[in-house]
């Protein structure tokens, strides 16, 4: 009877195993690989949960780390790379690109959007954000996280010194003397990381002060465009602004957390940087320290838009669906809900940043993200730059990371400035191995 | 006892997995690096274009590569200079029978141990411009007017970044000099007391001849650490203001990860390559002697 007993139940054991090893067989599995940064990937995992309930069948696993892409390069070569991924900063999008490394999005981007039925996925995401990564009549990005830029500043510091936030060149130079006057410098910058005074003085100046007609040409690699009126001003500005003392003395040798710092320490009183300022420097904020961002100010003699205003992706936590993927179809279904807009606010509310789903803004909580997106909701032109012309033709974007170091440390004319861009600019132009690209 | 083939035998069976990995992770992507340099590749598929000598041709003419070489080559001195000069003063000093001698070798060592990007971090704090340590003494003391962006500017960057790289690597090289001048017979040193000989005069007929063969392996590891410098130069400048502090492996990085040009950044590896063997060779070469036997 025991032995009866004991057969029994082992058989029992084998058919219950069999049974669920067949049902998780009979499931689909996902590989989904991402960038783990300042976010985090745990809103990944509860989003894949919750897809799981939704679809029985699909299991979603989920793995990141902050080098993720040291992992997902060789995986690409060999033809083996994750079902969706988030490759983070160190990948080259645009070399994937043109490699045909990535899945077209169009097809899925005409479907409806999870939750917002009436409407197709694309209409619902950020389009300039979303035009990134176009390539040959396709998309291949769909972005998770925007960058918006400006100018940032504590209120509190410019309330007790009744400093009013400028509009205006000329105002931000008015105040710019007062500041000088307590022995604060008006501005700083993240002089070892010159790529922020480019998206932060002169490239938002030059769009001002050319228009973005101008900005378009350059963009499109049109000889001479760098040798224009607007890109001059923007740089004999910056020029002057040196040469006036509105930097601070010694930004070219600092890095972002320490220039940051100088802001905060209130030796500087406003510096050029993308909306994770505040998250950035969260730890070292000091309570009664309110973060707060103003638009570039506007020439008034300026051609463009006075609104005009930069944004990006925030490439690190971007997605794309691998053209070798094992199953792109539930991939990109997964990647439609997870921009869904009860995600998107969710994701806004749970990580304070800026999702370029649309209405997702209502979410979020911080003050000084909320006055980011003001500033950016009167813009009437947005231009794009980090996730475009900056990767695209990265030669040039090194000429002009190194030639706005040495304006800022003097070391070169704002005539030489452009030339030296120009000049970089013509070799690309001549290069028929470089992909071209139309803004 | 062993025979000799016996013994023979068993060096290899205890040489092989050390070699396999050698070969597997050293001379493997050494070797192949001899390949991709020939192609156009970058580095996110398996497709490659053969484009020949090209890179190589186009890395030579590239004003950045001899910018940034020149720039190795600064390194390659100041560290000899500095690092040198120092630890052979120091190991001597600590060698003779002085107070806490102990305590001074744990110090000097010190820094060696401490990782790259602290040493990196540390003196960026040293070096900052607002609240770094050096302009805030120079601000005490009065000397104002030599304030400096030490690595913001073209004139300070190259040597603050020597003088952070020495600080680091120097408490290795008291270690070796000290352990060179120990292995020299006490004897000889008596003898030199009893003829009456001064410390400057021991230095020189007595530790520097005998020193001679460590001396020439600190000279190697410091050219191939001065044609490095990766660490200290990514992490203190990323190569900035202006390129002013670029090295060979620091523009390698940029044309592999930042441009996608990975067939070209190889061909860049190369000159370096030759440039490591050159320097290491000729230097063997000037500097043979007998070696002295004791």
């Amino acid at each position: 009877m025991k032995r009866l007993a004991l057969f029994l139940s082992i058989v029992f054991l084998i058919t219950i195993l069999g049974a669920s090893f067949a049902l998780a067989a009979s499931k689909t599995e996902i590989e989904v690989a991402s960038f783990q940064g300042g976010y985090g990937i745990d809103w990944i995992k509860k989003i894949a949960r919750d897809y799981e309930k939704l679809h029985p069948n699909v299991r979603i696993k989920v793995w990141g780390n902050p080098r993720v892409w040291e992992q997902l390069r060789p995986r690409f070569i060999a033809g083996n790379p994750p079902d969706l991924c988030a490759p983070g900063w160190g990948f080259d999008f645009w070399a994937a690109i043109y490699e045909g490394q990535f899945f077209p999005l169009d097809e899925e981007l005409a479907k409806p959007a999870y939750g917002q039925e009436d409407k197709k996925w694309s209409e619902t995401i950020n389009k300039a954000l979303l035009d990134e990564f176009y390539w040959e009549g396709k998309h291949y990005v769909i972005p998770m996280f925007t960058n918006l830029y400006g100018w940032w500043y504590d209120d509190a510091f410019f309330a007790k010194n009744k400093w009013e936030v400028p509009e205006t060149v000329a105002q931000f130079e008015a105040l710019a003397e007062k500041i000088k006057k307590e022995k604060v410098a008006p501005l700083t910058t993240q002089g070892m990381y010159p790529y922020y005074a480019l998206w932060s003085y002169f490239l938002p100046l030059a769009v001002k002060y050319g228009g973005i007609d101008m900005y378009k040409d350059a963009m499109n690699l049109k000889p001479g465009a760098w040798k224009q009126d607007g890109f001059l001003k923007a740089a004999q500005k910056v020029d002057e602004w040196v040469k006036k003392g509105y930097f601070q003395k010694g930004c070219v040798g600092m890095n972002h957390t320490e220039s940051q710092m100088e802001v905060i320490a209130h030796r500087a009183a406003i510096i050029g940087c993308g909306s994770w300022l505040e998250a950035e420097m969260k730890n070292v904020t000091p309570k009664n320290f309110k973060w707060r961002m103003m638009g570039v100010p506007y020439p008034e003699d300026g051609k463009g838009d006075p609104t005009a205003f930069y944004m990006d992706q925030d490439i690190a936590t971007s997605w794309v669906v691998p053209s070798k993927a094992k199953h792109p179809e539930i991939a990109l279904d997964f990647l439609r809900y997870m921009t869904s807009l009860e995600n998107a606010k969710y994701v806004s509310a749970e990580k304070g940043a800026i999702v370029p789903v649309k209405g997702s803004e209502v979410a979020l909580k911080s003050e000084a993200l909320k006055s980011a997106v003001a500033v950016y909701s009167k813009a009437k032109i947005i231009w794009t730059y980090s996730g475009t012309y900056q990767v695209w033709y990265p030669t040039i974007n090194k000429a002009l990371e190194t030639g706005i170091q040495a304006l800022l440390s003097q070391e070169i004319t704002p005539e030489q400035f452009l030339d030296k861009v120009e000049k970089e600019a013509e070799k690309v132009r001549k290069d028929s191995t470089i992909p071209k690209h139309t803004y | 006892m062993y025979n000799k083939k016996e013994r023979k035998r068993l060096i290899i069976l205890f040489l092989t997995p050390a070699l396999f990995f050698y070969l597997l992770f050293v001379i493997y992507p050494m070797a192949s690096s001899f390949y991709y340099f020939l192609f156009k590749w970058r580095g996110v598929s398996a497709n490659k274009t053969f484009v020949g000598f090209a890179n190589l041709k186009e890395a030579l003419h590239d004003e950045v590569v001899w910018q940034s070489l020149g720039h190795n080559f600064y390194f390659v001195i100041g560290l000899i200079i500095i690092v040198l000069s120092f630890s052979l003063f120091f190991a001597f000093n600590i060698f003779r029978p002085i107070k806490w001698a102990n305590l001074y070798k744990t110090v000097f060592f010190f820094p060696n141990v401490l990782s790259l990007v602290l040493v990196a971090i540390i003196w960026s704090f040293v070096y900052n411009p607002s609240f770094g340590i050096l302009n805030s003494f120079l601000r005490m003391v009065g000397l104002e007017g030599w304030i400096r962006t030490w690595l913001g500017e073209k004139g300070t960057v190259l040597p603050s970044i020597t003088i952070a790289a020495s600080w680091n690597m120097m408490g290795f090289y008291i270690i070796l000099f000290l352990a060179g001048i120990k292995r020299i017979p006490r004897s000889f040193f008596e003898a030199a007391l009893i003829d009456g000989a001064s410390n400057i005069r021991v230095f020189f007929s007595i530790i520097m001849p005998l020193l001679w063969e460590i001396f020439k392996v600190a000279l190697v590891y410091l050219i191939i650490a001065g044609l490095n410098m990766f660490p200290y130069v990514q992490l203190m400048t990323r190569g900035g203001p202006n390129r002013h502090s670029e090295v060979l492996a620091t523009y390698i990085y940029e044309q592999a990860f930042t441009n996608s040009r990975f067939g070209y950044a190889t061909s860049i590896g190369i000159i370096l390559l030759v440039v490591v063997l050159g320097l290491t060779g000729l230097l063997f070469k000037i500097m043979s002697r007998e070696t002295i036997e004791y």
